[in-house]
């Protein structure tokens, strides 16, 4: 059929109409109202993205050359048009979500605030604990808006604006037209409650070393990012964030500290101190990189960039990611690229072979990752390594050092299997 | 302004701004369509 005998819905030139407000029927309360836009807005947000399938039936039809349509596709820049407003729509849906929740939310706490001031003494202890969280909790966000007041002049606030800021909006568009990661603050399930205003712990922690490193080094967020997928900055410490923008020195070896991006419990905001203990170890003799990795792909990407780079292989890792005996998580997606499993170590086996020094070390700071025939010991044996991992589910909570080699201490019964090129060398029970 | 105003005055910006992406996109559309229009005739006086 023609095109232009189709109505103008099915032609997907019709146009979301700007109906004024006030045609919203005024319900009872204020959860009702907020109910019902929300739902409006999800109905808007479906009309823009339904007008695309016109450009699916412009491609389909007959009445045009194939060659004219790729031609005119290019020129008008079509795709990346169509995606830069899908994303801007996404982003607005989000934004004006938040905001409708901070009104809801607002009442709440100023009731919650005078209550706790006058009548502590009635209520119970853990109530009023509850309260004094709730009213921490939104003076935390306050601090968020005044510093984004005061250090980049926006007035209001929200979290897709700060994203634009730091990062590279072109760079977050595409990650997100891919689906491939939700945000660049944090990861998984914290991230998306912090983008919500549920959980502002990791979100701030991450902030605040941000704001930090920028102090510092202007610009260093940014390349961070970019070069080593640094996204959860809250996990590391600074000195070791700062010291791998500095050039590689060609007469040390390459250590290579590896995290999953993903972390849904905050298992891995509080090991800053150990990092911190193997760095200054072993500084002298190696340069050290943290890299943080939302898929396979990233993380022997990463890996092959060290060894590039320096020039070396790697004679020390560390591999942070959630984990069983099988395997590691890296993303937060549920896609397949995001898991690591024996399956995979055995397809990469050759590159896994080639990024490792021979007689090296691999710690597995994850859940169940030393059991026998598990993937670190897999790893030894492809690489012809030291590795070691715990037992049980746990990770690491400090470390010792017997010369050049980390001896890993695991929670809460220290419990490991170290390997030597896939053989078992020492096994240490409670 | 109460709360209800408030929201509602959230969601007219939010409509206003999202009613002028969708023009941008069929006015996208549009364009698509129009440019391969113009190939087709072009093509047809080629051929005459």
């Amino acid at each position: 059929m023609p095109l232009d005998n189709l109505d103008k819905t099915q032609q997907g030139i019709e146009v979301i109409k700007d109906t004024p407000v006030s045609n919203i029927e005024d319900t009872q309360t204020v959860e009702e109202l907020s109910k019902e836009i929300n739902l409006k807005i999800d109905q808007d947000i479906s009309l823009l993205k339904n007008q695309d399938k016109k450009i699916g039936q412009i491609e389909n039809s007959k009445e045009f050359d194939q060659d004219d349509i790729i031609a005119s596709k290019v020129n008008l820049n079509i795709g990346e048009s169509l995606n830069q407003i899908n994303n801007e729509a996404e982003n607005l849906v989000q934004e004006t979500k938040d905001k409708i929740k901070d009104e809801i939310e607002k009442p709440e706490v100023e009731k919650n605030v005078e209550k706790v001031e006058n009548n502590v003494s009635v209520e119970g202890e853990d109530k009023k604990l509850e309260k004094d969280k709730n009213f921490e909790f939104n003076q935390r966000k306050e601090q968020w808006r005044v510093s984004a007041r005061e250090r980049f002049g926006i007035e209001d606030f929200d979290i897709a604006q700060f994203k634009r800021i730091v990062f590279d909006e072109d760079a977050i568009s595409k990650a997100w037209a891919e689906g491939k990661r939700w945000d660049y603050i944090n990861s998984g399930e914290h991230s998306k409650k912090f983008i919500k205003g549920e959980s502002f712990d990791q979100g701030t922690k991450s902030f605040e070393v941000m704001q930090d490193l920028e102090n510092e080094i202007p610009g260093c967020v940014k390349k961070l990012h970019e070069k080593f997928g640094i996204t959860n900055f809250q996990r590391y410490p600074k000195e070791m964030l700062v010291n791998q923008l500095n050039d590689i020195d060609q007469q040390k070896g390459m250590g290579v500290l590896a995290f999953a991006e993903s972390d849904y419990n905050g298992a891995f905001d509080n090991q800053q101190k150990i990092w911190g203990k193997i760095y200054n170890h072993k500084k002298d003799k190696l340069n050290f990189r943290i890299i943080e990795c939302g898929s396979d792909f990233e993380l022997i990407n990463q890996i092959l960039k060290a060894k590039e780079d320096s020039g070396k292989k790697v004679s020390f890792g560390v591999i942070s990611a959630h984990s069983n005996e099988d395997g590691f998580s890296l993303g937060g997606t549920g896609n397949e690229s995001d898991y690591f499993g024996k399956e995979k170590i055995d397809q990469l086996n050759s590159e896994i072979e080639e990024s490792f020094t021979e007689n090296g070390q691999l710690i597995g700071n994850a859940c169940s990752s030393g059991v026998i025939k598990g993937w670190v010991q897999k790893i030894s044996k492809i690489a012809r390594i030291d590795a070691v991992g715990p037992d049980e589910p746990a990770a690491i909570y400090d470390v010792d050092f017997v010369n050049d080699k980390v001896i890993p201490k695991y929670h809460d019964n220290d419990i490991y299997s170290g390997y030597k090129n896939g053989f078992l060398l020492s096994k240490k029970r409670k | 302004m109460n709360d209800k105003g408030k929201i509602k005055d959230i969601y007219s910006e939010f409509k206003t701004k999202i009613t002028e992406l969708s023009k941008k996109k069929s006015e996208l559309i549009k364009s698509f369509k129009k440019d391969l229009e113009q190939k087709k005739i072009e093509k047809i006086r080629k051929s005459f």
